[in-house]
Parts: structure tokens; C-alpha cells; sequence
């Protein structure tokens, strides 16, 4: 198992920076995630840590060793595209033959070590297909049976999923997750679908404009956002926006009480609550003695049924929208209109900077 | 055919698509059964005529214009040298072709790939008659070929390409590397990036990618190119005819010859409806050898 490391990277296309300093360590026989919105850099990281394009700056290291001069048929990475960019003209065998061959693998072995990696893929009995005979999930399996069959260093995956439809994609991601388990490859994995890097990875890692926000485990970031791309892109957040008193941070309508560690008294902050941290309590505006709890007064102003959940939007003293996400374990407990309490304990009122 | 509430039944709208299909085709049919398939049907009529039907004989019927292979064997060789001006000049473009048509597709764009372009397209637009004597210019002793090769190296010996088969052959290539290049260029264009940048990635180098995923790729490109150019160039006669001189007998000469100067038209016309025939074997043969080794292309 390998350590990826990409240090100080820099990259730009005609003058518009892509990668701006970025550094990240992909632990070992993990599945890290890079997540961001279009344009945010980080197709050209993974492409940068595969060798498919050369950085401006910086350095790509696998166990230590430097590979950023080391060209991508060399490197030996395997990567499944996202439009899987199988062969069209050769058999499912062929295609994942393809790389054992250029490694030396022929004959007998190449039949083995293929059958082997379709066995995993749950592909056996399609060797003879060509790729346009099969469907999207096939060719997806397929595409990744060619990225392990020559065991790579690296296994990268550029938003492999993101063609398949919603039941194939969440099959796929349970499927990929054991093969990743199963093989112990470094993995590297693409993707904007919070849901996706949440399930999938052991780390995620969020860019945004061509730098790193934030990486760690999904539930530290989830739980511990640090900035407000990073709340509002892994998840969903109400912010409240104030300045910094003794007890907390004081915003139109109360005081939100934390328990992260506040900035200088007077300077404004930010606090970020997770919608489903947040509950409805009847309409007592009054804080109850228990100072761990935070109160905020709202109005309903819709509910959103979705089986399970339900999604209510409110709007607080000051006009600012807030939601909040609640089990339907009981009847609805708000209708649209009602006067309300918000209440949240102080360790989900999240300091995140500006 | 409409139900009661005016709405079309299915079939009644399948028959209607059918008729907007049919009208569709129908100028175009129309133009090539009167401008293709009647003279050579009447081609056809008069390749099975004693003679050709003008003035006042009677109508003979013979089956003899088509043994004229059998009875006059020096036209196997005459067929012979028209399908080696075939294949070299097919052989050639697609050398030539090929390689320039990967080299536009992959690694130009914008305007320089324009301006490429219209530098092959040009020989297109230039007359054919036109661009023959030109190469007569270049070709022939003391041309522009000899004379620029003699600035270089006084001493050379005089080349004097022009009326040999070379001359037939580079006269040939010029007019039809176009049709390689084009139908190349559209396979090669095709071929995803991804795909190149995969099989790097499992540890091909570019010569490997070039044998087992580029070529591969276009070869649909280049079997139409070819198929667009040897058939015209096995029945063409002007390149022969000006830059082959005494050499450039082919079955295009031939043909023409009984066309225009013995006024044998039944000849001339079974002597074409015999080349069509072998050429449709060839292309029947090397498609099903090619469909058998590149099949669900």
C-alpha cells in the first residue's frame, strides 16, 4: 500500500490558475474523496497526481519517492474515466488484457490474472462482449477490472459514477467500496455528490477555487465544518451572522451560546447549525434555565413531506431563512404560520470563519 | 386514415410516415434512374450489339465483346497494369493520408487546422486537365523537378520521369489524396482522448498506441478511402494517357479508345461492364475477409 503525497502543486491552463498551492496526503490503502463543485480544481489534482498533465510547481510523491518526472506509462496508476473510455474495438477480455500485456503478462497468466480481476467485478462470462454490448453498470465494471487487473500503485477514479442512474449508482458505490477494501489499493476518487464522498470514503478532502478547504474524515467535516463553502458544500447549514459577546455570539433575536472557542469579544463571527440538530419546541420564547440550550423564535413558512423527513423552512425575527430536518416519527409538529422555538444544544452552534 | 374524433389511428400515421419517406427519396431516385441506371442500362443493351446502333443496320445480337479477354490476351496485361496503378495509388494515399489525416485531427485546431485543410481540399477545385499538365511541366526533362535537382547537384543524371509509370502513379496520388485524408480525418477525429490517455496509462507507449488503438480506430476511414479510390483510379485515362505516354495503356485507355476512335461502342461497353465486375469481386472478397477480422466494428 502506498502513500500519495502532493506537495506545493500549481497548475494553470492559459493563464487561469486551476491548482493554487495545493498540498493533500492520501493515507495508505484508504479511499479519499476530492470533493468540489465544477471548477474548483479537482479533476486536474487527480490528473496531476496520475501523470495525465505535468503541474507548473510541486511535487508528486509515492511512498516518499518523486514521480512528478516520471511519464504516465511509467507511473503505473490505474484510472477509471468518467466516460469509462473502454475500447471500442476489443472484447471485454482485451480490454482488461490490454495492460498486462504492456506489463509483460501474457498467454496463460494474462487468461488468469483478467478472469481474476472479472471475477471480482462479478463480470465473468461477458470476456467475448464488446463494450457497446454492454450496459452502463457493465461497462463501468469493466473499466475498473482494467484499472486494478495490472495492480497499480494508485487507483484513480474521475466521477466514475456520475453517468449511472440513482439505484445503479448507490449499488456501484457499495460494490466499489468492497473492491477498494478487498484489493487495499491507495484509492482517489472524484466526485461533487456529497452523498457519494460521504459513503464512499474514509477521507474526504473539499476544494474550492484550486485550493484545499478542508480534509479529514466525512464525519469531522460534517460535524466540525471549518469554513462556510466547506458547511453549505458537505451538507446543508444555517448561519447566523453577529458579534461576539460574553455568553456567545449575540444576532438579531438572541444570543447563540457555543462551545468552540470564540473569537475576541466584539468581533463578528459566524455560527453554523446543522438543520437536523435543530428542533421545534413548542412557542415559549424563554430560555429555559439549562444553559446548554440555544432558543431562537421563527415562523413556519412551509413544510416539505418526504416520507421519512420532512423539510421546514422558517423564517426568524430578522427575516433570515432558516430550515430545519425532522424525523416524522410523530404528526407534523408546525404548521405553516405557526409561531415556534428553535431549539439546539450549544456544542451544534459551529464557529466557522467568514 | 383517421378515427371518428379526427385523431390518426397508428396505422394510419405509420402510412403516413412511410409516404413523407417516400417522398423524401423520391427526387433523389428519380435523378439516378434517369441520370445513372438508364445509359447504363443502354450501356448495358449495346455491350450485347455487333455494332453500334447508328444509321440504318439491323440490330445483331452477339455475346462475343465479352470474350474479348479470351481473344485477345494482351488485354490481361492491360487489366493487370490499371489494377497495379490501383493498388500503388491506393497503396500511396493511404500512406501518405493516413498520417496526415491523424496529425489534423489530433494535434491541430482552430485556424491553422482551417487553412490545412483548404491546402488539401485545393486540388479539388483546380481542373483535372489543368493540374495534369502541370505535373507534365514539372516531369518531363529539363522540367522544374530536373532543373531545381541540377541547382542542387550539377552532376546528377537527368530525370526524366515524365511518360512512365512513376509519372502515372504521382499524377494519381495528387488528384486523389484528398478522398483519403477527408474520409481518414472523420475516423480519426472520432477517436476519444480519453482512450489514448487509458492505454498510456496501462503502460503503452505511443508507437504501441498508435498499432493497437489509432490505427485500429481508423481503419473504417481508411477502407472508404480506399474503396473511393481505387475504383475511379482502375478506370481512369487522362493521367495515363498524358503522363504514361506509350506506357500508360490501361483499361481506362482502352476503353476510351473504343469510345472515341474506333467507334466500337459494344466493346467499349462489355470491356467496362467486365472491369465493374471485377471490381465488385475484389471489394466482395476483401470486405467479407475484413467484416471476418474486424466484425462488430
Amino acid at each position: 500500500m502506498i502513500r500519495v503525497e502532493a506537495a506545493s502543486i500549481d497548475k494553470s491552463y492559459s493563464g487561469v490558475r486551476v491548482l493554487n498551492q495545493v498540498s493533500a496526503s492520501f493515507q495508505p490503502g484508504r479511499l479519499t474523496s476530492l470533493l468540489g463543485p465544477s471548477g474548483s480544481g479537482k479533476t486536474t489534482l487527480l490528473r496531476v497526481i496520475g501523470g495525465f498533465v505535468a503541474p507548473d510547481y510541486g511535487e508528486i510523491r509515492f511512498d516518499g519517492e518523486n514521480v512528478t518526472a516520471v511519464p504516465l506509462w511509467r507511473r503505473n496508476v490505474g484510472m477509471v474515466f468518467q466516460s469509462y473510455a473502454l475500447f471500442p474495438h476489443m472484447t471485454v477480455q482485451e480490454n482488461v488484457a490490454f495492460g498486462l500485456h504492456r506489463h509483460g503478462v501474457r498467454g496463460e497468466a494474462a487468461r488468469k490474472e483478467a478472469a481474476r480481476a472479472l471475477e471480482m467485478v462479478r463480470l465473468t462470462g461477458l470476456e467475448r462482449r464488446k463494450p457497446k454490448e454492454l450496459s452502463g453498470g457493465q461497462q463501468q465494471r469493466v473499466a475498473l477490472a482494467r484499472a486494478i487487473v495490472t495492480n497499480p500503485r494508485v487507483l484513480l477514479l474521475d466521477e466514475p459514477l456520475s453517468a449511472l442512474d440513482r439505484r445503479l449508482r448507490q449499488e456501484m458505490q457499495i460494490e466499489l467500496r468492497h473492491i477498494q477494501r478487498e484489493s487495499g489499493l491507495t484509492t482517489i476518487f472524484v466526485t461533487h455528490d456529497q452523498e457519494e464522498a460521504l459513503t464512499l470514503s474514509d477521507a474526504v478532502a473539499i476544494l474550492d477555487h484550486g485550493k484545499i478547504v478542508q480534509e479529514g474524515r466525512p464525519e469531522a467535516i460534517y460535524e466540525r465544518p471549518r469554513t462556510r463553502f466547506a458547511a453549505s458544500f458537505l451538507g446543508d447549514a444555517n448561519f447566523f451572522s453577529g458579534r461576539v459577546t460574553g455568553g456567545g455570539v449575540e444576532i438579531a433575536g438572541g444570543v447563540v451560546r457555543t462551545n468552540d472557542r470564540l473569537p475576541a469579544i466584539g468581533a463578528s463571527a459566524t455560527v453554523a447549525v446543522r438543520p437536523e440538530k435543530m428542533k421545534i419546541c413548542g412557542a415559549q420564547a424563554a430560555a429555559s434555565e439549562n444553559s446548554d440550550e440555544n432558543r431562537l423564535l421563527a415562523v413556519v413558512r412551509e413544510i416539505i413531506y418526504a416520507g421519512a423527513v420532512s423539510t421546514i423552512l422558517l423564517e426568524s425575527a430578522d427575516g433570515s431563512p432558516i430550515k430545519i430536518l425532522t424525523q416524522n416519527r410523530e404528526t407534523s409538529p408546525a404548521f405553516p404560520g405557526d409561531s415556534v422555538a428553535l431549539a439546539w444544544s450549544s456544542t451544534h452552534s459551529i464557529i466557522i470563519e467568514n | 386514415m383517421r378515427s371518428e374524433n379526427g385523431t390518426l389511428t397508428p396505422r394510419g400515421r405509420l402510412a403516413r410516415r412511410e409516404w413523407t419517406t417516400a417522398a423524401l427519396l423520391a427526387p433523389a431516385y428519380s435523378w439516378l434512374t434517369l441520370a445513372v441506371f438508364l445509359p447504363l442500362g443502354a450501356m448495358l443493351f449495346f455491350s450485347f450489339l455487333k455494332a453500334a446502333p447508328f444509321g440504318a443496320r439491323p440490330l445483331q445480337f452477339t455475346f462475343d465483346n465479352y470474350l474479348a479477354f479470351v481473344r485477345r490476351p494482351y488485354l490481361i496485361d492491360v487489366a493487370w497494369t490499371s489494377i497495379q496503378i490501383g493498388l500503388w495509388t491506393t497503396g500511396l494515399c493511404a500512406l501518405v493520408g493516413l498520417p496526415a489525416a491523424i496529425a489534423l485531427a489530433r494535434a491541430t485546431r482552430g485556424r491553422s487546422q482551417q487553412v490545412l485543410f483548404l491546402l488539401i481540399v485545393l486540388p479539388f477545385w483546380t481542373n483535372g486537365l489543368v493540374r495534369v499538365f502541370s505535373w507534365t511541366m514539372v516531369l518531363r526533362e529539363g522540367g522544374v523537378l530536373d532543373y531545381a535537382l541540377h541547382l542542387v547537384a550539377p552532376s546528377a543524371p537527368s530525370v526524366a520521369l515524365l511518360y512512365s509509370f512513376p509519372a502515372i502513379i504521382i499524377g494519381l496520388v495528387h488528384a486523389y489524396l484528398p478522398y483519403m485524408i477527408l474520409t481518414c480525418y472523420l475516423s480519426a477525429a472520432a477517436i476519444d482522448d480519453a482512450y489514448i490517455e487509458a492505454a498510456r496509462s496501462l503502460g503503452a507507449r505511443t508507437p504501441m498506441i498508435f498499432a493497437k488503438i489509432v490505427l485500429p480506430l481508423s481503419l473504417p476511414g481508411l477502407i472508404s478511402g480506399a474503396i473511393l479510390i481505387f475504383v475511379p483510379v482502375i478506370g481512369s485515362f487522362m493521367e495515363p494517357r498524358i503522363l504514361g505516354g506509350r506506357v500508360g495503356v490501361t483499361m481506362g485507355t482502352v476503353i476510351e479508345d473504343q469510345f472515341v476512335q474506333a467507334f466500337n461502342w459494344p466493346l467499349g461497353a462489355a470491356l467496362s461492364f467486365t472491369m465493374l465486375a471485377v471490381v465488385l469481386i475484389i471489394f466482395g472478397v476483401s470486405s467479407r475477409a475484413l467484416s471476418a477480422r474486424f466484425g462488430a466494428q
